[in-house]
């Protein structure tokens, strides 16, 4: 695959630019286009990502290709007493590969006898563990981004991607607040609300996203959502056999409380070890109780002013 | 042999979302001059609509002062936009599942509404329009009525549906500020009646008692609601200090209304004991997803 993909990329690059749709003159034009809608495009697969942290090496390839590809600015590393100097998701950092760090005391140096067994070296017990997680958008099925704009500026795309489009964004950081995982947020330069888009761009012209093929160890894996979610189901299964009895997907499955996500992962641990919530929750579950209930006091306030008015007033 | 392990440097303490923007006095001015401007309107045009001889006197002046508060905070709506000269945009789609969307809406409606009836109470002052409002201002002030429902109540929603520390599990925010919006208007209007010389006050006066009642039981449940994120961002300090703030100030305003008079000096205080700790509630509500966790 790796090689044809090659040659794909090359040849998509190759073509001529797509002409784009022509510039209106005058006002009447602009508002005009300005209000018109498109043809929506013909619905494809699901795609997603499954992302497998037991064979994340934390190499940050996909973090730099996520950059490279979307054009998006460098950071200056926040220096945090670990390998990870990005810190979170933002709008200039799509994806963030954070670094756990398990470890202990070192171990006390272990005498080198003349003549020794090396090989026994392997055996040591291991002094702790890095857990790597390349996070990003987890294009959510019933997305909290969503469903918040007030624009229509995020939308779920033909491939059930949740894409932000900046031109209609007004900025109001209604999905900033309303995404539970920390992924959208609202660019200092702009004032609009960035995150990852799963490269549409690239989803367009049938490549993968920059992340998946930047990936040395093949930890994020790209395809077809349903088919990511039996191979991911098969690699807990193979993981538990082989004694990692923690190993547990994230985000495969609906919860009572929130939607499968398109971007899914294998963890080792428990998810807030990651930094994601064990239970996410969908604030939208909430949205009529939180309408009746303001409108219940209302109606009760303005209920017992007319009462209380018209048995009053003199 | 293995070395003690200590436990790892997770992101335990990141888990949840991005802060959200609504920081700072804008927002919470915004939705004070909101809550404040929709009260003054609703008490005015229920007023005038079931005590008519009573309350009507008030309509020239609270329908302009009510379009001036909710225009103020449209603009501060504005001001607080990541990209103002963008706002146009809102009106692209209309989403009722979206409180932003619902408000935009439904407050852009209120507001040409209340403009025009607002316009007939600014000619009636200086003399241009008859001193009873027609059947035309009317039926846009019960369109206006109308619409304030919906204006009044999304504004508690655009917090509660997010996924901010305190904001989220408020889930009688929406509520509690609607009852607050309708004892802002009680406080408000009194002081206008009273500088008018008008029999209002002593109506609103009456009134206000049970509106307090209301507005305490819907201001405790809202708390309670945001209790979580308080014990774990105020201090103790300031919890007691807001606390016997806020309580200390129903328990003078409701002595007050029971054995005080509508004086100037009464309504003028009245309006206070309301006002300055709806504001300071406001306030710490929407500080809540900002304020770090207090170290355990």
């Amino acid at each position: 695959m790796a090689s044809s993909d090659r040659t794909r990329e090359l040849d998509v690059a190759a073509l001529p630019p797509v002409p784009g749709p022509e510039r209106p003159t005058g006002l009447l034009a602009f508002l005009r286009q300005g209000l018109a809608r498109g043809e929506a495009p013909e619905m494809r697969p699901a795609v997603g990502l499954f992302t497998d942290v037991s064979l994340c090496i934390g190499c940050k390839a996909c973090e730099v290709a996520c950059k490279e590809w979307n054009l998006l600015p460098s950071n200056p590393p926040e220096w945090r007493e670990s390998y990870d100097n990005t810190g979170c998701l933002s709008a200039t950092s799509w994806r963030h590969v954070k670094f756990v760090e398990d470890f202990g005391a070192p171990l006390p140096p272990r005498p080198v006898v003349p003549g020794m067994d090396l090989t026994a070296l392997l055996a040591e017990p291991k002094e702790g563990q890095w857990h790597f997680l390349s996070d990003s958008c987890k294009h959510c099925i019933e997305a909290p981004c969503n469903l918040a704009c007030p624009t229509g500026a995020m939308i779920h795309t033909e491939f059930s991607t949740v894409i932000v489009q900046p031109d209609v964004c007004t900025g109001c950081g209604s999905c900033t607040s309303a995404c539970p995982f920390g992924v959208v947020a609202q660019s200092s330069h702009d004032g609009h609300a960035h995150k990852c888009v799963l490269c549409y761009d690239r989803l367009r012209d049938d490549l993968e996203p920059a992340c998946a093929k930047s990936c040395p160890t093949r930890s994020i894996r790209f395809g077809p959502v349903e088919s990511l979610r039996e191979e991911a189901r098969a690699r807990v299964q193979s993981l538990h056999a082989r004694g990692y009895g923690k190993a547990r997907l994230w985000g495969a499955e609906r919860s009572g409380t929130y939607s499968e996500t398109h971007a899914f992962y294998l963890l080792l641990e428990e998810p807030e070890l990651y930094g994601l919530p064990s239970r996410p929750v969908n604030p939208w579950i909430h949205l009529t109780g939180d309408y009746l209930r303001g409108a219940v006091g209302l109606l009760a306030a303005v209920a017992l002013l007319a009462v209380a008015m018209g048995r009053m007033a003199p | 042999m293995t070395a003690p392990r200590s436990a790892p440097v997770g992101y335990g303490d990141t888990v949840g979302s991005h802060p959200s923007p609504w920081e700072g006095e804008v927002p919470v001015l915004d939705v004070f001059l909101h809550d404040v401007g929709i009260g003054v309107f609703l008490v005015a045009t229920v007023g005038a609509l079931v005590a008519p001889g009573t309350m009507t006197p008030l309509l020239p002046i609270a329908w302009p002062l009510s379009l001036a508060m909710v225009g103020i905070d449209m603009l501060l709506l504005l001001v607080d936009l990541g990209d103002w000269t963008r706002f146009f945009h809102m009106f692209r789609v209309f989403k009722p599942g979206t409180p932003m969307s619902l408000g935009v809406w439904s407050l852009s409606g209120f507001l040409l509404a209340l403009t025009g009836a607002a316009t007939w109470g600014a000619l009636a002052l200086v003399g241009l329009a008859p001193a009873a409002p027609g059947p035309a201002v009317l039926g846009l002030a019960v369109l206006a009525l109308v619409l304030a429902i919906p204006a009044s109540i999304y504004k508690g929603a655009v917090f509660t549906i997010t996924s901010q520390p305190g904001w989220r599990d408020a889930r009688w925010t929406a509520g509690a500020l609607s009852v607050s919006s309708v004892l802002l208007g009680i406080a408000i209007l009194g002081v206008q009646a009273r500088l008018l010389g008008a029999p209002a006050a002593v109506l609103l006066w009456k009134v206000a008692p049970a509106l307090l009642l209301l507005d305490a039981v819907l201001f405790a449940a809202w708390m309670r609601g945001a209790r979580p994120a308080m014990l774990e961002r105020l201090s103790p300090e300031r919890r007691v200090a807001e606390g016997l703030f806020q309580w200390g100030a129903r328990g003078a305003a409701l002595a007050l209304l029971l054995l005080g008079q509508p004086t100037l000096f009464a309504v003028v205080t009245l309006s206070l004991l309301v006002s300055v700790p709806a504001y300071v509630a406001r306030r710490t509500f929407l500080s809540l997803p900002h304020l770090p966790r207090l170290v355990p």
